[in-house]
């Protein structure tokens, strides 16, 4: 399982490389529209004669930087709610009753709501991505807490009178981090659809930025003429998702090993 | 007794749900709400200065109840809600109205996807249970690609395929059943199928996973011993257990379609509510964006409160633990 974790991050940190390298936001030219994939331009041009490839990479850093805070700040601000309220065993209900409530609201439907209310946004896109992740998380993340702490390690430091705060950190976190990675992979992945989605919708993230969804969007007129379009980037994101999820199958196999 | 204790904490959970429906309304609502109050300050102009006049200016305060304090104000507002009276959408047209008008066709497809996805994932997790078999590692690839395309993706691939190439399927639309019942079926089945996909990769994903946590049960390995075959294993002492992993992967497939098929809708220019929701996202349209988000909170916390009695009465287990 190690060999898997080491390909999909292989994979990962391959595809985020070159896109580092060919990303631009590509320059229309009439006479260049909707050329066929050739050695200048790898991916082909799309309907106003821009490098795809170009646009592609662009696309994937955008929805990466996305899709990173969005995951970091889910996984954040739970585990700091799971460990504010890891004192009280009462908490778990309102919890689970506002996870349920944020279960009832997609991000998709968030996203578009915020998007009536004033237009496109990053920062908006990110928000409404987090948000409904974190009572999520922290309601595993203190079921695990509760098991945790009256166990081994930390129950001895607890009865050294280690503080709370520290007994969590060093005894607690090193325990979730498998299981949170796993999860946070998949808030990453998930949010990497969303993005698209909105963005192929015109309500992602601003239409000037390139993106896979509004690259997407552009292709699909031409789906027949130019396959290219499409084809291209849905094998990138294909390799994105295949890659993430040999990385959460690994993970998630090591987690449960370990129990 | 035992009925009567059954009966007692059936009631008890029903009630809970009852609250927790409440409770996502009420924290909804806020948050629409809120936010719309934070906003109005913008469309009021804007809806102003297109329609101008003084009187208007007073009607549009009237009607959006802009005096009181914010209190008075989310109350009436929750009231008008709860009332039907949802206002007007930015174009003019009555909100309820166009409301149910597309409601019949998200519900139909709704539907019409989550039994398609029945069918495709029920009898594929059965023959692909036994892992490192080869129906396990192509089930399992192609749900992993399905799951890792967005969803519009996999409708373009099947609007090529059967829309292009075979020709046999409407590549967009909708046809009302009043007017033509095969009609409605063929507009349907593009959408639906690419919904289907979708939540049959996840219910295999799951659901098999189930499946094999269930056929190593000491019931399961009880029957095997008594010389059952490995089919009727599958059968007899490992799908029970499993369904109720199943009926929660069928809500939750059911919800998204109610509730969040924006895209899928989008795509197949589909007359539903969620292809009214990108609209009013797309024409900045607050009231109708908000009212359709309370919506769908209450049809997807409805929608989980019927899975809970469903659990219940399918499930002994669920009805033991307190």
């Amino acid at each position: 399982m190690r060999g898997r974790i080491a390909a999909g991050v292989a994979i990962i940190a391959f595809i985020v490389v070159v896109s580092f390298f060919c990303a631009s936001p590509g320059i229309a030219d009439g006479s260049l529209r909707l050329q066929s994939p050739s050695l200048q331009h790898i991916a082909g041009t799309d309907t106003l004669g821009r490098d795809l490839a170009g646009r592609i990479g662009y696309g994937v850093l955008v929805s990466f930087s996305i899709a990173l805070p969005v995951s970091m700040i889910s996984l954040i601000l739970g585990i700091i709610l799971a460990f504010a309220f890891s004192g009280a065993r009462t908490l778990n209900t309102p919890f689970l009753m506002l996870s349920d409530t944020m279960k009832s609201l997609p991000p998709i439907l968030l996203a578009l709501f915020l998007n009536a209310l004033s237009g496109p946004g990053m920062v908006k896109l990110i928000a409404a991505l987090s948000i409904g992740n974190i009572p999520n998380i922290a309601r595993l993340c203190s079921a695990r807490v509760i098991v945790l702490r009256s166990d081994g390690p930390a129950l001895a430091a607890s009865l050294m009178g280690i503080s709370r705060g520290r007994i969590f950190i060093r005894h607690i976190l090193p325990f979730l981090m498998p299981y949170l990675g796993a999860e946070a992979i998949t808030i990453f992945s998930a949010s990497i659809l969303t993005e698209a989605s909105l963005s192929y919708l015109g309500c992602g993230v601003p239409p000037m930025i390139p993106s896979i969804g509004s690259i997407l969007a552009e292709g699909r007129s031409v789906m027949l003429s130019a396959p290219w379009m499409i084809l291209i980037p849905a094998v990138v994101l294909a390799a994105v998702g295949i890659a993430l999820e040999m990385i959460v199958s690994g993970l998630s196999e090591s987690d449960s090993a370990s129990h | 007794m035992v009925a009567y204790d059954c009966y007692l904490f059936r009631m008890k959970r029903l009630a809970k749900r009852l609250l927790s429906i409440l409770l996502t309304i009420i924290v909804v609502s806020l948050i629409v709400f809120l936010l719309q109050e934070y906003a109005l300050g913008d469309s009021a102009s804007y809806i102003l200065s297109e329609d101008a006049g003084g009187s208007a200016a007073d009607i549009f305060r009237a009607s959006v109840s802009a005096d009181g304090s914010l209190m008075e104000r989310y109350i009436s507002f929750l009231q008008a809600f709860l009332s039907g009276r949802w206002g007007n959408t930015v174009s003019g047209q009555d909100i309820a109205g166009t409301i149910a008008d597309r409601a019949g066709a998200t519900l139909s497809l709704a539907v019409f996807s989550v039994l398609l996805s029945v069918l495709i994932s029920v009898p594929v997790s059965l023959v692909s249970v036994k892992p490192g078999k080869f129906p396990d590692r192509a089930a399992s690839f192609l749900s992993v690609i399905i799951l890792s395309l967005p969803s519009f993706l996999t409708s373009f691939f099947l609007i090529i395929l059967f829309s292009f190439l075979l020709g046999i399927l409407p590549p967009a639309g909708y046809v009302h059943p009043s007017v033509s019942v095969p009609g409605w079926i063929r507009t349907l089945m593009l959408p639906a199928l690419s919904l289907s996909l979708l939540y049959a990769a996840m219910i295999i994903r799951i659901f098999r996973k189930a499946l094999r946590e269930n056929i190593d049960k000491p019931y399961a390995r009880a029957l095997y011993a008594a010389g059952a075959s490995y089919p009727e294993v599958l059968m007899k002492g490992a799908l029970k257990p499993s369904l109720p992993v199943l009926y929660t992967l069928i809500a939750s497939s059911f919800s998204s379609a109610v509730a969040g098929a924006a895209v899928t809708e989008t795509v197949f220019a589909f007359p539903g509510l969620g292809s009214l929701m990108v609209t009013a996202a797309l024409s900045r349209d607050a009231v109708l964006s908000g009212t359709l988000v309370m919506l769908a909170a209450l049809a997807v916390s409805s929608t989980y409160m019927i899975l809970e009695l469903v659990l219940f009465m399918a499930d002994p287990r669920s009805r033991r633990e307190a």
